[in-house]
């Protein structure tokens, strides 16, 4: 069916897009229309996220305001976001840093309960049939979370690697979360979630003697995609590179 | 399908910039790496178009290869 815009290789291998369509170009003019009234082209040259990115920069504003520091971590099902955070939790706390959970899950709220009894102020969002948090979903949990002036909001977004990156939440700054069970060639699969990011954290590095997994591969296809990412590997198991982590968080956190 | 809430903006944005035109065609640009699929879109246009000035309305999306995800034109009369 789209195997038209496909392309063949020497080797004979097709690509196909699924994605794409080959109905491009303009559509067949439709009888009826257009005979009477001219049919006049308005230009509108507007980003599709406009209403979104709307309420993100007016959250973005907000939190500015009350010095809250917003971090966005996205990734896959089972990458290890909601671990990640259980073990940043008396790790912040011992620094000082007051911090609250956003959790974005489907249904459930499960993951907000794993965070919650660690003690920290959580609220579960939950997306129905949506496969991402979007602004406004993240302004109300906001409104109801109250982060105090000076503290860190980590949302927890839904795992998916596709949908979330295309949604500004308001976040100060974004986090791409990947295990390295998950394959090196997953920064180029997923590319517009490793584009939009400011760190990459990569998870379950004590499982690198049992998987087959190419981590300088797969840095540099992250680098591929957004070249001065930063790369962070850690095990939350074995507790490595938790204090690289808390590092960051702590100088991505604006003073109050 | 994030491509179904995209849509919804769409349909609203045109129908409140173009109140009581008929609208014929919405034109789209979508990039390769945008991170939305035109054919979800697409599938999502009909749905969302339904009992709004833009029903019956053809929806064109012109793909390119950058990360464009954009709202260019509509024809109205």
């Amino acid at each position: 069916m789209c195997t038209s815009r496909g392309s063949g290789g020497e080797d004979g291998h097709v690509l196909v897009r699924g994605d794409r369509d080959d109905r491009g170009g303009a559509p067949a003019p439709r009888e009826g229309l257009g005979w009477v009234r001219e049919v006049r082209t308005v230009r509108l040259e507007r980003e599709l996220l406009a209403s979104n990115n709307r309420v993100s920069a007016r959250t973005r504003r907000l939190l500015a305001d009350i010095g809250v520091t917003m971090v966005n971590l996205i990734g896959a099902p089972g990458a290890g976001k909601t671990s990640l955070l259980e073990a940043t939790v008396p790790r912040l706390r011992a620094a000082g840093v007051s911090f609250a959970v956003l959790q974005g899950d489907q249904t459930t709220d499960l993951d907000a309960k794993r965070i919650g009894r660690a003690g920290v102020r959580t609220l579960q969002v939950n997306t129905g049939a949506g496969c991402h948090l979007d602004a406004a979903m993240v302004a109300d949990g906001l409104s109801t979370l109250a982060p105090e002036p000076g503290s860190v909001v980590f949302v927890e977004n839904v795992g998916n690697l596709v949908c979330p990156a295309l949604y500004d939440l308001g976040e100060l700054a974004r986090v791409v979360v990947m295990s390295v069970t998950e394959g090196e060639d997953k920064p180029l699969k997923y590319a517009q979630a490793f584009r939009a990011a400011d760190l990459f954290v990569l998870t379950k590095t004590d499982l690198l003697p049992y998987v087959e997994f190419d981590e300088a591969a797969c840095v540099s296809n992250a680098r591929r995609v957004n070249a001065r990412l930063p790369v962070l590997p850690l095990s939350v198991t074995r507790a490595d590179g938790l204090d690289e982590w808390c590092a960051w968080v702590e100088r991505t956190a604006r003073r109050p | 399908m994030h491509e179904l809430s995209l849509m919804d903006d769409v349909v609203a944005a045109v129908a409140r910039e173009l109140r009581g035109a008929r609208v014929h065609v919405v034109r789209l640009v979508v990039g390769l790496r945008s991170g939305a699929s035109p054919r979800a879109l697409r599938s999502c246009f009909e749905v969302c178009a339904g009992g709004t000035p833009l029903e019956g309305a053809a929806l064109d999306i012109v793909e390119t290869d950058g990360d464009e995800l954009w709202l260019e034109e509509v024809e109205v009369s």
